[in-house]
C-alpha cells in the first residue's frame, strides 16, 4: 500500500519545505544553489491549458495503475490567506477534480493506464511485476503462535550501554532514567451530551486491558542529602 | 536524556494502544504507527531503534493479545534507512508493518515523464510493499 503521494515532481509548492522557505527547483531554497526553472508556471493552475491538464491526469492515472492500493495526499489544501485562492495544485485532489486534471473514478479509471500512456511516449511495458504471493499467516494475525522477542543478543531492552555522539558509550546507571512507579494516564473518552438524536451511550473508559497495571515511567523523588 | 525519553515514549504508546484496542475504537483505527520518523542518521542508531521497537512490540501485544482483531496493526517507521535494512526484523511477529518513504520529488529537478516511469519501475519491488508487512 502506498500512502501520501501527489502529482508533484518538484518542490515548487508554497511552504512545502517550511514556512518562509523557498524551493530547490528554482534555487530559492538556499543561497547560491542551481535553478532548474521557474516555479511560477507550476503554481499558476488557473492558467493550465488543456494539454497540461491532460498530461497531469495521465500522470495521476499511471501512478494509480502502478501503486494499485494507495491514498493520495491530499483531498484538499487550504486557501491562501493572501489571495483567498487555492494553492499547491499538485497536492489537492479537490482542485484537480474541479479543474479537470484528476481522475473522476480512481477505482476504475487507472486500469491499463501504464500501458496506454507508456505507448504514447514510446515506452513499451514488456512485463508487469505483480506481487503474486500470499501473506504469511503471522503477517496478518492468523498464525497459531508468534515469535517471542528474544531477550538475548539482538534485541535487548533496556540496552546495557547507550551510545552517544563521537562513539562514546554510557552504562545505563550513569544516564538519566525514570522509575516505573507512577500512575498511568488514560486517554479521556468524549462525553456525548448532544440533544440531537440518535444519542450514544458511552461504554468505554479509555483503557482496554485491565490486567495492564504496570507503573508509569515517572520522576522518582529523591532525598537530597545535606 | 535519550533513554529517559524512550521511557516516556513507551508511556505514550501504551496509553494510545490501550485506547485503540477498545471494541468501539478498534474497527475505526485498524493501524497504529507508533513512532513517526525516528532519525537514525542524526543520532539514534539502528541498534537502539530496533531494540526499542522490539520492546514496543512486546508491550503492544501484551496489551492487545495476539491475532487478527486484537488491537491495531503495529506500524514502525524505517528511520530513513530503507526497507532492506529491516528485512529480518521481527519476522514471525503478529501484524507488524514497516513504513518507508521516497522523496525524489524534493531532491531532484523535474524529470520527463518516461524517465520518471522507469525510476518508478526500479522501485517496483518495494513500492508494492511501501507499507511492508513484516
Amino acid at each position: 500500500m502506498a500512502g501520501e503521494w501527489s502529482l508533484a515532481v518538484n518542490d515548487c509548492s508554497l511552504y512545502l519545505n517550511n514556512v518562509g522557505v523557498g524551493s530547490r527547483f528554482d534555487g530559492s531554497y538556499s543561497a547560491g544553489s542551481t535553478s532548474y526553472g521557474s516555479c511560477e508556471p507550476w503554481n499558476d493552475w488557473e492558467n493550465y491549458n488543456a494539454t497540461t491538464k491532460s498530461n497531469l491526469k495521465d500522470f495521476a492515472l499511471v501512478q494509480m495503475d502502478s501503486l494499485k492500493n494507495f491514498f493520495f495526499w491530499t483531498w484538499k489544501i487550504g486557501d491562501s490567506i493572501e489571495t483567498g485562492k487555492p494553492v499547491n495544485p499538485m497536492w489537492s485532489y479537490k482542485l484537480g477534480l474541479q479543474e479537470g486534471w484528476m481522475p473522476e473514478n480512481p477505482a476504475t479509471d487507472p486500469e491499463g493506464a501504464c500501458e496506454s500512456v507508456g505507448s504514447r511516449f514510446g515506452v513499451a511495458i514488456s512485463s508487469t511485476t505483480l506481487w503474486q504471493s500470499t501473506f504469511s499467516d503471522w503477517m496478518t494475525g492468523g498464525a497459531a503462535t508468534y515469535t517471542v522477542v528474544p531477550t538475548s543478543s539482538g534485541n535487548n531492552w533496556p540496552p546495557s550501554v547507550v551510545s552517544g555522539s563521537n562513539s562514546a558509550t554510557f552504562s545505563l546507571a550513569t544516564i538519566p532514567s525514570y522509575a516505573q512507579t507512577g500512575s498511568v494516564i488514560t486517554l479521556p473518552v468524549a462525553n456525548m451530551t448532544s440533544s440531537t438524536k440518535p444519542t450514544a451511550t458511552v461504554s468505554i473508559d479509555g483503557w482496554e486491558n485491565s490486567a495492564d497495571t504496570d507503573g508509569w515511567f515517572t520522576v522518582s523523588r529523591k532525598r537530597i542529602l545535606r | 536524556m535519550g533513554y529517559a525519553n524512550a521511557q516516556r515514549t513507551l508511556n505514550i504508546i501504551r496509553t494510545v494502544t490501550e485506547f485503540l484496542s477498545q471494541p468501539e475504537i478498534k474497527n475505526v483505527v485498524p493501524m497504529f504507527s507508533v513512532l513517526n520518523e525516528p532519525n537514525i542518521p542524526v543520532g539514534i542508531g539502528m541498534d537502539h531503534l530496533q531494540n526499542f521497537m522490539a520492546e514496543v512490540y512486546t508491550m503492544v501485544r501484551n496489551i492487545t493479545g495476539e491475532g487478527k482483531g486484537n488491537g491495531p496493526i503495529m506500524t514502525l517507521h524505517d528511520g530513513f534507512m530503507g526497507l532492506t535494512q529491516w528485512q529480518n526484523f521481527l519476522r514471525g511477529s503478529d501484524r507488524v508493518f514497516v513504513s518507508v518513504e521516497d522523496r525524489r520529488g524534493r531532491e531532484r529537478k523535474s524529470k520527463d515523464l518516461s524517465s520518471f516511469h522507469r525510476s518508478q519501475s526500479d522501485l517496483s519491488l518495494h513500492l508494492l510493499s511501501l507499507f511492508s508487512v513484516r
